[in-house]
């Protein structure tokens, strides 16, 4: 644990990890946050459920939104003429996720210090956006400097890692809708999935979007 | 259906590729296109598994078989830019071996921007790939209507997509 938390350390100051102790910050780092979005209107007993549901989905939103973005990076560098480079960027990717895991994890006491302080559903569904938003940002950062010296080569991986970034952000939004809840509605039954079907999360956005519009009119 | 074009274009603009050279180009263009879009299958499935409402699904498909589109034609390009390249230098290499000014000058005064022929040959191809799409659909299916090959030949791609993007952005209702 120490010297994980020594690995940790040294990724967030810019030095090289190796693939798996990425991995295994990942796997520690999100649930923390995870179990600390579960714990939203803890009064009662079956919401403990929440708080291990939400650890556990939360690395499986990490680790598959980046596996669904990676094999068209894998294509698109190959066409580009940046095969020799895709190790390194697979480096610097795992090492952007594990320092996401690590900022969520940071901010972990933070949330459960505002569900504390009587927060509604509504606001702590804002506070987890943002916070989100806030992680998302530190991964690019990390990822960005851990490519440092691939970019001062080449600009054209800073292109494609930005492109790269906002497939993610877009695939990742849906799957988090898609496995939700993390924070689970106060009064609802505690669930895994919700049991209602799929919807898609921009449609669902542009729905209020629209009701807002409408309403203002 | 673009590949006289491409031919006519590209003996234009001087590039010494023979027809079957051509060909030969536009078939790895295609292929790069469809391992683009390939990998970005993934994607697709879990939008499509998400995912119950038709027009964001073809908006989606949309902009990820565009985006397939312009990595193909970007190394389109790269490759022909590669050779036109190639080809003054040759050029400039001959002129310097005859060892007369007037046309090793006339060599390097050869604008290297005759490629930019090509950006409209990529326009067409754009077009005709995106109509040909509409022509030969159904790829998604409507939700509700029965199994089909193909559908009536009404309307065009941009028509249609524009009216599924509005109906997805809730303006016309």
């Amino acid at each position: 644990m120490r010297s994980l938390l020594h690995i940790a350390d040294a990724l967030l100051r810019g030095g090289h990890v190796a693939h798996r102790a990425a991995l295994l910050i990942i796997l520690v780092g999100a649930p923390l946050y995870g179990a600390a979005a579960g714990t939203f209107a803890f009064e009662r007993p079956e919401r403990a459920l929440q708080v291990l549901y939400s650890a556990i989905k939360l690395p499986i939103l990490l680790l598959l939104t980046t596996a669904l973005c990676l094999p068209v990076l894998f294509v698109v560098a190959t066409v580009a003429g940046r095969r020799e480079a895709f190790a390194l960027i697979i480096r610097a990717i795992l090492a952007g996720q594990a320092a996401m895991s690590i900022s969520l994890a940071s901010l972990a006491p933070f949330v459960v210090f505002c569900y504390v302080s009587a927060i509604t559903y509504n606001t702590a569904k804002f506070i987890n956006g943002v916070l989100f938003a806030v992680a998302t940002i530190v991964a690019h950062i990390v990822l960005r400097r851990q490519t440092r010296e691939l970019r001062a080569r080449d600009p054209g991986v800073g292109v494609l890692l930005v492109a790269w970034g906002l497939l993610y952000v877009f695939v990742g939004i849906q799957l988090a809708w898609t496995i939700r809840p993390f924070i689970g509605q106060p009064g609802a039954a505690t669930t895994f999935f919700r049991s209602e079907p799929f919807t898609n999360a921009y449609v669902e956005l542009g729905r209020v979007l629209g009701g807002l519009a409408r309403a203002r009119r | 259906m673009t590949l006289p074009s491409l031919y006519v274009f590209s003996a234009l603009t001087g590039c010494r590729l023979s027809f079957a050279a051509v060909l030969r180009l536009l078939v790895a263009t295609v292929v790069v296109n469809l391992a683009v879009a390939a990998s970005l299958g993934p994607i697709l499935a879990f939008f499509t598994l998400s995912t119950t409402s038709y027009p964001f699904m073809i908006v989606l498909n949309v902009g990820l078989l565009g985006a397939a589109g312009f990595v193909a034609l970007g190394f389109l390009l790269k490759v022909l830019r590669q050779l036109s390249d190639a080809a003054r230098r040759d050029a400039i290499a001959d002129a310097e071996d005859e060892g007369d000014p007037a046309t090793l000058a006339r060599a390097k005064a050869e604008p290297d921007s005759t490629y930019a022929m090509f950006y409209i040959w990529v326009i067409i191809y754009g077009l005709v790939g995106a109509q040909m799409g509409w022509l030969l659909r159904p790829f998604i299916g409507h939700p509700s209507a029965p199994f089909t090959w193909f559908r009536a030949r009404t309307g065009n791609f941009f028509g249609a997509f524009f009216h599924h993007l509005s109906e997805l952005l809730g303006v016309n209702d």
